[in-house]
């Protein structure tokens, strides 16, 4: 089956969304045909209902139609059972003129019934016995007429007073008392009256002919009678002459009523089967009709069902397709995910190329060889990174501690006079406004010693800069090796050094100051020899800053310059 | 989803189904001032059939349709390639009859025309239907004055559209009554009619005619269709003293008048004249004998031509027995005449559809003229009569001779106009 390969590879290689676009669509032609079936069974039911209101229309219009003419029937023949009983006139106007009335209604019904069947939408068969309706309307009318003329002949037979009969009554009569007695004569009266009396009973043409022929012999007789008086004979004559031409007439006049009701026995011929057949047929319509919104439900409900069905199956293939081609890739696309989730990274089952699904399971496939690639190396990759950031790391503490020896250079150098390596001014400072503040909040003494080396521009002058800068490292050196742990010793400009001594009183620092000087110009310094020195000691009083105690103390010290160099001169405001 | 192919496709289509639609030809409205008959391609073309076709007529009725289907025969059963449907309906040789067959025959309005009747008193009633309905009608039997015209003048019956092959026996009477007055010198006569316009109109004729010559007309009397016992209007043909009595009657009153006339010794030397309803074989054979010395007035009969012999020819082969009478000739003739004017005045459309125009068939019909008719040369007059008018007065001599012999025995012959 290669077209059904065909088929399925050709499906797999659509979209889901054009896989879904034709099973909607195929839902939709399925929703559609059943609309179709639905509406043109609708249709048809509702042309086949039309039809039965028709026929049953058209049946109700013949049982109508056919009920007028039957009832004008009956006053046609009522009348002539009537008439001789209730009158003419009486009949006349009981029977004829209602009957005419009704004949004209029969004749619009079966007007009206034609145009019905013509625009009706009844079947071929019924609506080609419209020519037959048109017999009916036609003949309708021509009993109408019929009708008419029959009274009028009727009129000329049987009207009071001018009727035929009456009139040959009369002159019967009036013949009979004048005959009476007359003997020959008076017989063949009565037997020419008794033969017009047969005639008028039976009908019969030769009756009335015998009657003709019995008043010719009545005349021969008259004339011959012996009885009879002249005037007598001559009205008898008259009276004879003019029944014969009464009796004579009468057989016309029946003949003509007699064609009449022939033409009535015709009408009914042509019309009752008509009115039968039409009535049966508008029967059969109904009946087709029937059968056709029968046969058309039958089929339409098999339609509809087959099309439910059908679409049931469809939905199931299309179900099974769908799930075969979409969800079983989803289910499987899941699976896979909830393994990778539980930390197995097995391979995706390779997919078929079509769809988005296809495209994400590839897709998907590809992370998990990716994952699958970085699980596998990742110890390999975390020892090779450890060591890596432990090389680091140590590169980062050795620079620290370069950076820390660094900094401790650097605070030492920002601290530390370059030359003498004793505290620098800045140092001094900060030693002075420490001990300030400990002064100030714990009333503590503390006491600065300010010396400047005697006359030491002529030693660089003397001896060159690089012997002064001997001369200022020796004297650090013995300001170092002499002062207390507790001091603080640096140079605090050019030739001049400074001793902070915490917790010092001023005349304990005098005497620091004193032995200093002593040791200063004991010692024999290289190349340059012997050197004094000048000091200015001071004390911290309340309410000295850093720079009142450092002024202080250079007083001290300008006044031992003044006084001679190489002495010892305490602040003034305290007292040596 | 339609691709624009399909788009395109449909469109085409609708707009091919639009100009088909539009280009159908339409047919033309009809400008007859009595409306058309159109025929589709394969629509027989329908004509009515009203004749006696029960009864002691129906012998004359049946020789009628046998004219009109040797003449279609001639034709192939067709008419302009259409196949012709005879809608045949029994008048029974009475005014109410014809007039209901009539009704049936209009109630289709696709019935183009009427051939018939048979009988005068039918035709007056039925071409009276016939004539408002619009349709035309042939007769190749009616005869009576009373349907076409009576001296020269619109006779009460005429109808519009209603013509006739035989001959007006306006002249029958007058005929019998000169053979009567000037041949036989009879002097006094009775006629007995049947009350039909037929019969009435023959005796009317030969009253008028046989005073006008100076006789006396001494009975008119009438007998009823189906009367059997004729003594009593014998009895006053006897009492007038009438020398001829002349009584165009059908069977079987005519022949219950012959039969009982002769049982009357007072009627041994009466003349007794009756009319062509009695020239018939059927006649002869029932009264046989008593029918010898009797008259008859009839149209002359066609000329023997070998046209006609053709026509004989034909009938014998097709019915298997020889003419009973010569009525079926001017039946083929009014069906020729028919058959003639519709293959004139029918229109046949591109579409295959045949008009013909009812008042454009009635002028073909009236406009007849010249034809050389089996029966003789045929001119329709604006009253309707076809046929020249020519009578032969008959005497029955041989009843063993039959019908053949009483017409080849003919003892006076009255054509007026020619």
């Amino acid at each position: 089956m290669s077209w059904l390969n065909s088929l399925s590879r050709f499906w797999h290689s659509l979209s889901i969304t054009v896989k879904f676009s034709c099973a909607f669509s195929l839902f939709l032609g399925l929703l559609l045909l059943e609309a179709l079936v639905g509406y043109g069974a609708m249709k048809l039911v509702l042309q086949a209902e039309d039809e039965i209101l028709a026929s049953v229309e058209i049946r109700q219009r013949v049982f109508e139609m056919d009920g007028e003419l039957e009832k004008a029937r009956r006053m046609h023949r009522d009348f002539f059972l009537q008439y001789p009983e209730m009158g003419y006139e009486r009949a006349h106007e009981r029977y004829f003129l209602p009957a005419k009335a009704v004949i004209a209604r029969v004749v619009a019904l079966s007007e009206n019934l034609r145009q019905l069947v013509a625009v009706s939408s009844v079947s071929v068969a019924l609506r080609e016995r419209n020519k037959d309706i048109t017999l009916y309307l036609s003949t309708a009318q021509r009993f109408g007429d019929s009708f008419e003329e029959i009274v009028q002949q009727v009129t000329v037979l049987a009207a009071p007073g001018t009727g035929l009969l009456g009139q040959l009554e009369q002159l019967g009569e009036r013949l009979a008392v004048l005959l009476r007695g007359s003997g020959a004569p008076y017989g063949l009266f009565m037997e020419m009256d008794h033969h017009s009396r047969e005639y008028l009973i039976t009908h019969q043409r030769p009756k009335m002919q015998m009657a003709l022929n019995d008043g010719f012999r009545l005349g021969q007789s008259l004339a011959a009678a012996p009885g009879i008086s002249s005037p007598q004979r001559a009205e008898a004559e008259r009276l004879l002459r003019e029944y014969l031409a009464v009796a004579g007439r009468i057989p016309d006049v029946d003949v003509k009523i007699h064609g009449l009701f022939n033409d009535f026995a015709l009408q009914a011929q042509s019309v009752d089967p008509i009115s039968r057949d039409l009535k049966a047929l508008a029967a059969i319509e109904v009946d087709r009709a029937r059968a056709r919104i029968e046969s058309v439900s039958r089929l339409a409900t098999v339609t509809i069902a087959g099309t439910a069905l059908v679409g049931l199956a469809f939905a199931l293939v299309m179900a099974w397709l769908i799930r075969g081609t979409v969800t079983h890739k989803i289910v499987a696309l899941t699976q896979a995910a909830s393994r990778l989730r539980a930390d197995t990274l097995e391979p995706l089952p390779q997919a078929q190329e079509g769809d988005e699904i296809s495209v994400l399971n590839g897709t998907f496939g590809s992370m998990v060889m990716r994952m699958q690639d970085l699980v596998a190396n990742l110890e390999l990759k975390v020892d090779q990174r450890t060591l890596e950031l432990a090389a680091a790391n140590e590169k980062l503490e050795q620079a620290v501690l370069e950076l820390d020896e660094k900094n401790k250079a650097l605070e030492v150098m920002t601290r530390t006079d370059r030359l003498t390596g004793l505290a620098n001014r800045r140092r001094l400072e900060e030693a002075m406004q420490t001990e300030v503040l400990r002064a100030r909040r714990y009333g503590k003494p503390f006491s600065i010693i300010l010396l400047d080396i005697d006359h030491f521009k002529e030693v660089n002058d003397m001896f060159g800069h690089q012997a002064g800068d001997n001369v200022l490292i020796a004297i650090a050196g013995l300001l170092t090796r002499t002062a207390r742990e507790t001091d603080v010793v640096g140079r605090h400009g050019g030739e001049e050094f400074l001793l902070v001594c915490p917790e010092t009183e001023l005349k304990v620092v005098a005497a620091l100051a004193e032995r200093l000087r002593l040791e200063f110009a004991a010692t024999d310094f290289p190349l340059v020899g012997r050197i004094t020195s000048s000091f200015g000691v001071a004390e911290f009083i309340h309410g000295d800053s850093v720079q009142s105690l450092v002024e202080r103390a250079d007083k001290a010290l300008y006044r031992a310059k003044n006084a001679g160099r190489n002495c010892v001169e305490v602040d003034v405001q305290q007292g040596c | 989803m339609l691709r624009p192919v399909h788009h395109a496709l449909l469109f085409a289509i609708f707009l091919l189904m639009l100009v088909t639609g539009a280009c159908a030809p339409a047919p033309e409205p009809c400008a007859d001032k009595l409306g058309c008959v159109d025929l589709e391609p394969d629509e027989p073309l329908k004509l009515g059939v009203i004749q006696a076709l029960t009864g002691k007529v129906s012998a004359l009725g049946q020789e009628q349709i046998r004219g009109l289907e040797l003449a279609l025969a001639r034709r192939g059963d067709k008419i302009l390639g259409h196949k012709v449907q005879l809608l045949t309906e029994d008048s029974g040789c009475n005014p109410e009859g014809g007039a209901n067959a009539a009704l049936k025959v209009v109630a289709d309005p696709k019935v183009l025309a009427i051939f018939g009747t048979t009988c005068s008193g039918a035709a007056a009633s039925a071409a009276a239907v016939m004539s408002k309905a619009g349709l035309s009608m042939i007769s190749g039997n009616n005869s009576a004055p009373f349907l076409t015209a009576i001296g020269g003048h619109r006779a009460p019956k005429w109808q519009a559209g209603y013509l006739r092959t035989a001959p007006n026996e306006e002249s029958s009477g007058p005929a019998a009554a000169r053979f009567a007055f000037e041949k036989l010198g009879i002097r006094t006569a009775a006629t007995i009619n049947d009350g039909d316009i037929y019969t009435r109109g023959l005796t009317d004729g030969f009253s008028q005619e046989f005073m006008k010559l100076g006789g006396k007309i001494v009975l008119e009397a009438t007998v009823n269709k189906n009367d059997t016992n004729m003594e009593p209007v014998l009895t006053s043909v006897v009492n007038a003293k009438a020398e001829l009595v002349f009584f165009p009657l059908f069977q079987p009153e005519g022949n219950h008048v012959l039969l009982q006339a002769r049982k009357m010794p007072a009627l041994g030397k009466t003349v007794l004249m009756s009319d062509g309803s009695l020239i018939e074989d059927s006649f002869l054979k029932d009264v046989k004998d008593a029918a010898v010395g009797m008259y008859f007035v009839g149209p002359t009969p066609p000329r023997k031509t070998p046209g006609l012999e053709k026509l004989v020819a034909e009938y014998v082969a097709r019915y298997h027995i020889s003419p009973p009478t010569d009525y079926y000739v001017t039946a083929y003739d009014a069906a020729d005449i028919l058959f003639a004017a519709i293959e004139k005045v029918a229109v046949k459309g591109k579409d295959g559809r045949l008009r013909i125009g009812r008042q454009a068939l009635r002028d073909a019909l009236y406009a007849t003229s010249g034809k050389a008719g089996l029966s003789g040369q045929l001119t329709c007059n604006e009253f309707g009569d076809c046929a020249a008018q020519s009578f032969n007065v008959l005497r029955l001599a041989d009843p063993a001779g039959g019908v053949e012999e009483l017409k080849r025995n003919v003892v006076f012959t009255y054509a007026p106009g020619q």
